[in-house]
């Protein structure tokens, strides 16, 4: 190394330490609640869902096991996000605290023993509500017909940040993903886009190792463990940017599978472009591959915010497993409210669409849309959103799901479900 | 060859003029930005019958590398924006995911402001990809300004059609903006008031941006603290840092 490097080096960290020691002064300066960060909110929501009665007939030949067709359901919902700043490190927890009530958390026996989708398979009604991690994060106050409470902390970690490396250990989360409504690259904790209400998105417990190779670049490695070697994740990741566009390549074990992936964010003249792809392909009797349990997820949009107009987003899914024959049968069946990297909706091909209109400043109106090509399957969420002060928001949003009804050979809605919430956060 | 003298006399004329007017914008917006600079903000955005305020941090070195931290209302929180030369990236707390910023975005309003992603993280693009001309010279706030117009050159990817700034002869102040599009319309003007000395550099603390068709609406910036001796390296700028800062 030449004396001029090392001098530039010498300096370069210098720079580093003043900044660092400067931060530092202040903090011990200051008393320990500058050490300490809370923020937060706290969220009621009102669900109504209803069931279009003509796919229960009577007679039925696949019976639905539904209870009833139009419900109720009552959230309480507060969050607490504690941040502790050390001299070396930072601790965070992320608290998520609900009070449930109506009719779910009512008659959720009834539903699962009935084998109703998506209730059937899990023990009791807070075990639905929440997907726990290796570690036991979470605390199950009460559960009863009239109301049950769960606290979960879906962040709780620990975090060393150096100026060229970032070691994050414990329930956090792993955002690999990079175009808007799916991502095959999000290995470690995908979410699933119909819980409206989890802006935060679930975490997992991981260790996560990052190396900063320049401003815009870096790699990663993170391992995620779980109750059987099956269930492992652990994968590596390479980011960079290049001519305007950032850039990252993945590969790694994916539970069963091995999974290669890469990913893109840039534009075409004034749109952005971004997208993901992941390939998996089974590792147990490699090197010969069962075609069977590979799979191709392909995801990628197309977006634009017009000038004094809307901002709108086209998307596109390829899911090489998916079927090219999709029902409401298919739908139903393939689980969309707990989605993976691996199969992100049913259907081989699914077109998004997404347009955001801000009406007066303060009033935000979204309509998205999941369809299938010939629409077998469509998905409309349109949201209404009012700023009422700087940190109270209402909003009133909507799932409808709409499809060929078999019953009466007419393409109808199946089911709707209607949300209104406020939040106030802190 | 007499023809030619001439001709050569008037170019460098033209030329040394031009160089004049760019170097004032140069001058102007080093005034504001320094070589670096750290500086905390309270941002009011005033409409007929409502109003937001909003604080926020800001990071700059040079004028490409520019950082904003969003520290209150608490629902956008943490929320921040770093630009790098003509990229923009949005960090987002709740999901700790850094979004690239389409460039159709540019021109829509920053956080619900009067001003544009474009005016707060766009700014270099003010000196390196217009031509500046002297058109005149008046008082602002009390204040002898050159008035200097903006013209974009032929290819450059700006969003105005010409800006006309009034800098202050003494101390290079920007103290009024005029922001007009393709076809000559004045679109947004940006006022500066409250001259005073911060850190040893005098400067408008108060800044208006006033759209011209919106009859009530306004939005203000005023510096609470600035600082223009901040040791910032490059590497603070940069997609880790995002969310560090705090």
């Amino acid at each position: 190394m030449g004396n001029w490097t090392k001098i530039t080096l010498f300096c370069f960290f210098l720079g580093q330490f003043q900044v660092v020691f400067a931060q530092n002064n202040e903090k011990e300066e200051n008393s320990w609640k500058s050490k300490w960060t809370i923020s937060g909110y706290h969220k009621a929501l009102y669900q109504y869902n209803s069931i279009n009665p003509s796919f229960v007939p009577q007679n039925s030949p696949i019976p639905l096991p539904v209870v009833q067709l139009n419900t109720s359901d009552y959230l309480y919902h507060n969050r607490i996000n504690a941040r502790f700043y050390g001299k070396n490190f930072t601790f965070a927890a992320g608290m998520r605290n609900r009070v449930f009530a109506g009719y779910t958390n009512s008659n959720f026996n009834t539903l699962r023993d009935d084998g109703t989708l998506p209730f059937s398979g899990y023990d009791d009604f807070l075990d639905y509500t929440h997907q726990d991690g290796f570690i036991p994060l979470n605390i199950p106050w009460f559960q009863s017909k009239i109301a049950s409470a769960l606290s979960v902390f879906d962040r709780f970690y620990i975090d060393l940040d150096r100026e060229k490396w970032h070691l994050r250990v414990g329930r956090q989360r792993i955002n690999w993903g990079i175009n808007q409504q799916f991502n095959p690259n999000d290995l470690f904790n995908p979410f699933n886009l119909f819980d409206i209400d989890y802006e935060e998105r679930p975490g997992v417990d991981a260790i996560r190792y990052e190396r900063y190779t320049g401003l815009l670049s870096s790699w990663e490695i993170s391992y995620a463990p779980a109750d059987s070697v099956k269930n492992h994740v652990a994968a590596f990741r390479y980011k960079t940017n290049y001519s305007g566009y950032d850039f990252q390549a993945i590969a790694g074990k994916w539970k069963t599978r091995i999974a290669l992936g890469g990913g893109w964010s840039g534009n075409i003249k004034k749109s952005g472009f971004s997208g993901e792809f992941t390939y998996f392909l089974p590792y147990k009797d490699l090197p010969k591959i069962n075609p069977a349990q590979t799979n191709l997820v392909l995801s990628t949009s197309v977006d634009y915010a017009f000038l004094d107009g809307p901002f709108v987003s086209l998307g596109y899914l390829f899911n090489f497993r998916g079927t090219t024959d999709p029902t409401l049968v298919t739908l139903l069946s393939g689980n969309i409210g707990r989605t993976s990297p691996y199969n992100p909706m049913p259907f081989r091909h699914t077109i998004t669409s997404a347009a955001l209109f801000t009406i007066g400043e303060l009033t935000n109106l979204t309509l998205t849309i999941l369809s299938t090509p010939k629409a077998e399957i469509f998905i409309a969420i349109p949201s209404l959103s009012y700023s009422i002060n700087g940190d109270l928001d209402a909003s009133v949003f909507a799932q409808i799901f709409l499809t060929e009804n078999p019953f009466e050979d007419q393409y109808t809605w199946f089911s709707n479900a209607i949300f209104v919430r406020l939040k106030q956060s802190f | 060859m007499k023809y030619l003298i001439t001709t050569l006399a008037l170019a460098f004329t033209i030329i040394v003029s031009a160089q004049n007017a760019t170097e004032i914008v140069r001058k102007s917006e080093l005034n504001v930005k320094g070589a670096q600079s750290t500086a905390s903000l309270e941002i009011r955005t005033v409409r007929p019958t409502w109003e937001r305020n909003m604080s926020v941090k800001t990071w700059s070195k040079g004028l490409d590398q520019n950082i904003i931290l969003i520290t209150s209302p608490a629902r956008d929180k943490g929320t921040v924006f770093l630009k790098r030369e003509k990229e923009i990236w949005n960090y987002v707390p709740t999901i700790e995911r850094s979004v690239k910023l389409p460039p159709s975005m540019m021109m829509q309003s920053w956080m619900g402001t009067d001003f544009s992603n474009d005016d707060l993280v766009n700014e270099s693009s003010t000196l390196n990809d217009y031509t500046h001309k002297i058109i005149n010279e008046i008082e602002v706030e009390g204040l002898e300004c050159w008035v200097v117009e903006f013209t974009p050159l032929p290819e450059a990817p700006v969003v105005w059609g010409k800006i006309i700034n009034y800098i202050s002869k003494e101390g290079f102040l920007q103290m009024k903006g005029e922001f007009y599009d393709e076809d000559g319309y004045l679109i947004n003007t940006m006022q500066g008031f409250d001259i005073e000395e911060l850190n040893g550099r005098t400067l408008p603390t108060r800044i208006r941006m006033t759209p011209a068709e919106e009859p009530g609406h306004f939005t203000e910036m005023v510096y609470k603290e600035l600082n223009f001796d901040a040791s910032l390296t490059d590497s603070f700028f940069s997609i880790q840092n995002m969310k560090r800062l705090r």
